[in-house]
């Protein structure tokens, strides 16, 4: 189904005329942001240096680092009342990076997400029960307010609580969910477990993302529940979801052209690659208001499909995503960073700064194993307080990753002495 | 003034092995032993004779290891000597973290050595009623 039929079967070339009118007006809209201002003054340019798309390469990256060192308000060009929404993503340390929202921004989103799902095959009679979590992260309000948009009947479920998920489904009739991959592959296990086959429920789309996951997985996932798996890919720093989806061909994921303009680049040297060669996502908004990103580097890879989609909309596909070109790690759908990790094991004397980060899969479930070693002097000799550092460790992580792992005490030397880039992260799942 | 030594032990084999290794290397006799678990690793502490210089010698070996001060009780190793000792502590007002016994003389003399919040308060209850932890050289001698 079409959403914005015009938009999305605009000719190339009037599209790429589209994008070099939106990218004069948003250059210039990010000039006014004392982070761009500074920038495009090191670099140079002038907004009035950009005429079309391929000027784009004068433009300076912008990297996730910048958004942390301008925190909170550096790329904010309109005055905060006009500002209605902040989310977060996940910083490299400590601090989380914020993306601000004016009405208008919302709005956009929400058609961008509501066009996202009408190609997926979504209609205003289904009931859409929405299985990621609310809140500061993009993936909830973002699906909420685009499925709102288009008209389907929401369940705002939020993650977590299976039994009452399937419940949910079963009392609503439940066609379209949207949860993480391994969430519904955990839901399909327990639906089984209780003796349900899947494929009664009813459920047609399912919309997955916050994960990369194989192809493989979608095709399990199909075969379990008789639905069709929808590849869903967007960053907090683009807004979130709906910025890359699969229509019902599923050839790839379209990444809406006339909101983003998407690049690959080799992300060891920075340049452009051909289509159809793997590198890194740069993304580039076109409508933002609040806070244009440039040329924002998302770290994730993947590549252009080199042929155009057969349901006949001119935006571009995007591959399956292969993974980061950075150390990212993504825990039951939450991205986590192994520096945030070290930073808060710094707050505990009695640790070592040397770690490690085990990722295991059970029952489709994540879980983070976070192993540190025990400082000599920190040893009380009662195993309470060892339960006790362990307890508050974990509570800490929690607070601060939304991910709460299971902290393993080891002895001193336990651990791989660091050699340069030292492997502190083990990932044992099977996505 | 009474000390066990405690040893912070990952779960994995050759723990123990290595605590017994450099006991035997110092030539350090062992009077009792005792594990707690906590899953991924565990605390294992021991009576020895000398424990400053079994806590040195473990520390020397590349082992995590504290020296805490205990209570150590003599009880008659008969039925009911555990019920007098207990009944003693409890009378006392004293709460026990962590216990455990071993036997010096069949038929006649065991020890009950406690681990509890503070050693202090607990030794000034314990001389209220007339009793006295016995010391390291005490227990040495045994």
């Amino acid at each position: 189904m079409y959403w914005a039929k015009e938009i999305e079967e605009l000719p190339r070339k009037q599209l790429e005329e589209l994008q070099a009118k939106k990218l004069r007006e948003i250059v210039a809209r990010a000039a006014k942001s004392e982070f761009y201002r500074q920038k495009f003054e090191q670099a140079g340019l002038r907004p009035e240096d950009i005429h079309t798309v391929r000027d784009l390469a004068k433009i300076p990256y912008t990297v996730k680092n910048d958004l942390r060192d301008n925190y909170p308000y550096g790329l904010l060009t309109v005055p905060l009342k006009d500002v209605v929404r902040m989310h977060v993503s996940s910083g490299t340390t400590g601090s989380p990076t914020v993306i601000f929202h004016t009405i208008e921004d919302i709005r956009r989103w929400a058609d961008l997400m509501a066009r996202s799902l009408a190609a997926a095959g979504c209609i205003p009679e289904d009931v859409f029960q929405n299985m990621t979590t609310y809140g500061m992260f993009t993936g909830g309000l973002g699906l909420h307010y685009g499925a709102e948009t288009l008209g389907m009947m929401i369940i705002p479920a939020s993650a977590g609580n299976t039994d009452r998920q399937i419940k949910l489904i079963q009392d609503f009739n439940t066609t379209v969910i949207h949860a993480t991959p391994s969430y519904a592959l955990h839901i399909g296990d327990v639906m089984q477990a209780k003796g349900h086959d899947p494929h009664q429920f009813g459920i047609r789309i399912a919309v997955l993302g916050a994960e990369p996951y194989s192809a493989t997985t979608a095709a399990k996932l199909e075969k379990t529940f008789g639905y069709t798996a929808i590849n869903s890919y967007g960053l907090s720093e683009m807004n979130g979801p709906g910025v890359a989806f699969e229509c019902e061909k599923r050839e790839g994921m379209h990444i809406w052209e006339d909101s983003y303009i998407a690049e690959i680049i080799d992300p060891d040297t920075g340049e452009p690659l051909p289509d159809g060669e793997e590198g890194e996502l740069v993304l580039t908004t076109l409508d933002r208001r609040a806070m244009p990103i440039l040329r924002y580097r998302t770290r994730d890879l993947t590549s252009f499909v080199d042929a155009p989609c057969s349901c006949g909309r001119t935006h571009r596909l995007l591959d399956r995503f292969k993974g980061r070109s950075d150390d990212m790690m993504i825990v039951s759908g939450v991205n986590i960073f192994p520096s945030q990790i070290e930073h808060i094991l710094m707050d505990f004397p009695e640790v070592g700064t040397n770690y490690q980060i085990v990722l295991e899969r059970a029952k489709s479930l994540d879980s983070m194993i976070v192993r540190v070693e025990l400082m000599p002097d920190a040893f009380t000799g009662d195993i309470r307080d060892l339960n006790n550092i362990r307890k508050k460790m974990g509570e800490t992580m929690r607070s601060g990753l939304l991910v709460r792992p299971n902290i393993e005490l080891l002895e001193p030397g336990s651990l791989p002495v660091a050699q340069g880039k030292a492997v502190r992260v083990i990932d044992n799942r099977q996505l | 003034m009474a000390h066990h030594v405690a040893v912070f032990l990952e779960n994995r084999p050759h723990g123990l092995e290595r605590i017994g290794l450099a006991l035997k290397e110092a030539k350090i006799n062992i009077r009792a032993l005792t594990l707690a678990d906590a899953g991924d690793y565990g605390v294992a502490k021991l009576l020895v004779a000398n424990p400053q210089k079994a806590c040195n010698v473990l520390k020397d070996a590349g082992l995590i290891a504290s020296l805490r001060e205990i209570i150590a009780l003599e009880m008659t190793d008969l039925p009911g000597g555990f019920f007098e000792a207990s009944q003693k502590l409890a009378d006392a007002g004293i709460n026990i973290l962590d216990a455990y016994g071993f036997i010096v003389e069949k038929g006649a003399r065991a020890i009950l050595v406690v681990q509890v919040e503070d050693v202090a308060q607990a030794n000034a209850r314990l001389s209220g009623i007339g009793m006295k932890s016995i010391s390291d050289d005490d227990l040495a001698d045994l």
